[in-house]
């Protein structure tokens, strides 16, 4: 494992792997957080030695929690849940911008796309359940795992959405598609609410 | 496989013959080894070359290609001209992509080309394009869709123009292009003329000088190598005018509405396919659900029944020479929502941390978004969906009615 970051916010454009790794340094300073199943997600820059895998070359890797590892329930595992979904929301937002200048800057008959009372309403529609999601109160949010996964859900439910407006933009792994695949799986593995495993 | 299965394959099918269920049993007997070859497709999607003498891989194809250049005696003659009409493509195809879909997607062969110069090209044509595919793996393309116009035939930009010495001259460029990169053969959609009779088909091999393509990175279905092409003044023969003899209302245009109202029965095939797999995963790797869990994927198993029997029919009245415009649009569309839906299911209900414990399952999740963008979005047949139903709702009135509405519009 590398040294980990600088525990100071990264910039709006970063890649969602770095992303990810300062929300590690910030809720377990030089540890990494590992999930309740005992998985640690970082970038392939903060874990080189990862086994190769789908999300490679998305630049997200995945190992298994070492003694290291910050664990399970208590106070780093709840501020890395809580900024998780603040990531994943702040995701959105930019993706929303995206979403204008893409929309604006292509055009079907004598307008933009953005001018399409269909997709103006579907754009308007995202953003005023982002801005829903993002006034739940703390206390409703962070009430417990099922609240997070919750507001994991919506916010999964949102991207769907928004990619769809991309078109086949929406699906390029370069594009805010890729990093939102990842905050989804970093969903699926840091915020599910079960403790089951599948039979096998 | 069957072990890969939970229903019959043909299951809740109403309108299949017994011939093209055994074409649908005959492809679900290839699904185990095309999920293996689906999964190292996702790693390299070039790996296709290395399966290219595996009947599973040589099969799919088959059909959508003219009789007399089909592999003779390699498989059932009645079960490769069963799946050579739309239904039976649609019936291969979802039992093909519930192994996995990047393998028919990645595989050489006629893509929808093959289809335009099935209905457009001259005899000499004809036997140039699939003479060529039938001496060696030869990958082709489609290309219609541009980088500002989306799949809007109407609007393309990329331009036929006279060359000095005769013929035409090439130029523009043409994005999300399945294999376009990598293809030896292609036809592009162009325009010569303004209006919706000055659109035209070529055939382009892609040795020509002024035409170069490069991948696209693609979050899933890998195999599908989505590409972006540019045209720089690149020669187009007069030869390789797709339906120069035809009329300009019968080539061009029409060539690209005729093969997408034919394949795109197939896209939803691909998502259905995909997600009756992810249900069926499910239930394999969690057999005891709890009832509220039952009842939500029971939810999603009743929505991929309903929109395969709309897809089966849709495809059927093709066959027929019934071209139901937006019945074909809503069954891409449905399917592909279900397939997102279904994947996203099937990873909550597998526990946490399922997309990293299941590989199949996180490639799969990936690799059904594909489908809503495939063959128009959404919101595209959704606004055909809804003229459709002002057609029926202005067919329904009493003629006494329809005189007062359209009395008021003016």
């Amino acid at each position: 494992m590398n040294p980990a970051p600088s525990a100071s916010p990264p910039p709006a454009s970063t890649p969602y792997p770095l992303v990810l790794d300062a929300l590690h340094s910030r809720a377990a300073p030089g540890r990494l957080v590992a999930s309740p199943t005992g998985h640690v997600l970082a970038s392939t820059v903060t874990l080189p030695d990862a086994p190769p895998g789908p999300l490679t070359r998305f630049g997200l890797a995945v190992a298994e929690a070492t003694p290291e590892s910050a664990f399970g329930e208590g106070p780093a595992a709840d501020r890395f849940a809580a900024a998780l979904l603040t990531a994943h929301r702040e995701l959105l937002d930019a993706t929303i911008a995206h979403a204008l200048r893409h929309l604006e800057g292509r055009t079907s008959g004598d307008t933009t796309l953005l001018a399409k009372q269909l997709v103006a309403g579907q754009l308007a529609d995202v953003a005023l359940r982002l801005a829903e999601d993002a006034a739940v109160p703390e206390a409703h949010r962070h009430a417990d795992r099922d609240a997070r996964w919750r507001c994991h859900l919506r916010l999964v439910d949102i991207g769907r959405d928004l990619l769809r407006l991309l078109g086949a933009s929406g699906f390029l792994a370069d594009g805010p598609a890729g990093d939102l695949h990842l905050a989804e799986v970093l969903g699926n593995v840091y915020l599910h609410p079960d403790t089951e495993y599948a039979d096998d | 496989m069957t072990e890969l299965r939970e229903a019959a394959p043909s299951a809740g099918t109403d309108l299949l013959d017994e011939r093209t269920r055994e074409l649908a049993d005959y492809c679900a007997a290839m699904t185990g080894r095309l999920r293996v070859i689906g999964q190292r497709l996702d790693r390299d999607p070039d790996a296709i070359t290395e399966f290219l003498h595996e009947p599973q891989v040589r099969f799919p194809v088959q059909g959508m290609l003219p009789p007399q250049y089909r592999s003779a005696g390699e498989f059932p003659a009645p079960l490769v001209a069963a799946s050579s009409t739309v239904l039976g493509q649609v019936v291969a195809t979802e039992q093909v992509a519930y192994g996995d879909p990047n393998v028919i997607l990645a595989s050489p062969g006629p893509s929808l080309s093959g289809g335009v110069v099935q209905a457009l090209a001259d005899e000499q044509q004809r036997q140039r394009y699939f003479g060529r595919l039938a001496a060696a793996p030869t990958h082709t393309f489609f290309a219609l869709t541009e980088p500002a116009k989306g799949s809007a035939a109407l609007e393309l930009e990329t331009t036929l123009t006279p060359a000095p010495g005769g013929g035409w001259l090439l130029n523009g460029a043409k994005c999300y292009i399945g294999n376009g990169a990598r293809a030896q053969l292609g036809v592009v959609f162009c325009r010569r003329a303004p209006g919706p009779w000055g659109i035209e088909a070529v055939l382009l091999d892609t040795s020509a000088p002024g035409f170069s393509g490069e991948l696209l990175p693609t979050v899933g279905l890998r195999g599908a190598r989505i590409s972006r092409l540019r045209f720089q003044d690149v020669a187009v023969a007069p030869e390789d005018l797709l339906g120069a003899d035809r009329s300009p209302s019968r080539r061009g245009l029409y060539g690209a509405t005729y093969i997408l109202y034919r394949f795109r029965p197939g896209i939803a095939a691909m998502a259905l396919g995909c997600a009756q797999a992810a249900c069926d995963y499910l239930r394999t790797h969690r057999a005891t659900l709890p009832r509220q869990d039952r009842h939500r994927l029971d939810g999603v198993l009743d929505r991929i029944a309903a929109v395969r029997h709309r897809t089966y029919a849709v495809a059927a009245a093709v066959d027929a020479g019934v071209v139901d415009v937006a019945g074909i649009g809503a069954v891409k569309a449905r399917a592909a929502r279900v397939a997102e839906d279904a994947t996203r299911l099937v990873a909550e209900l597998l526990g946490p941390a399922s997309l990293i414990e299941h590989p199949w399952l996180e490639k799969t999740y990936r690799d059904v978004r594909a489908f809503e963008l495939m063959e128009g979005t959404t919101n595209l047949h959704t606004m055909a969906a809804f003229q459709s139903l002002l057609r029926s709702r202005t067919a329904l009135q009493p003629a006494a009615q329809r005189a007062v509405d359209g009395a008021a519009r003016h």
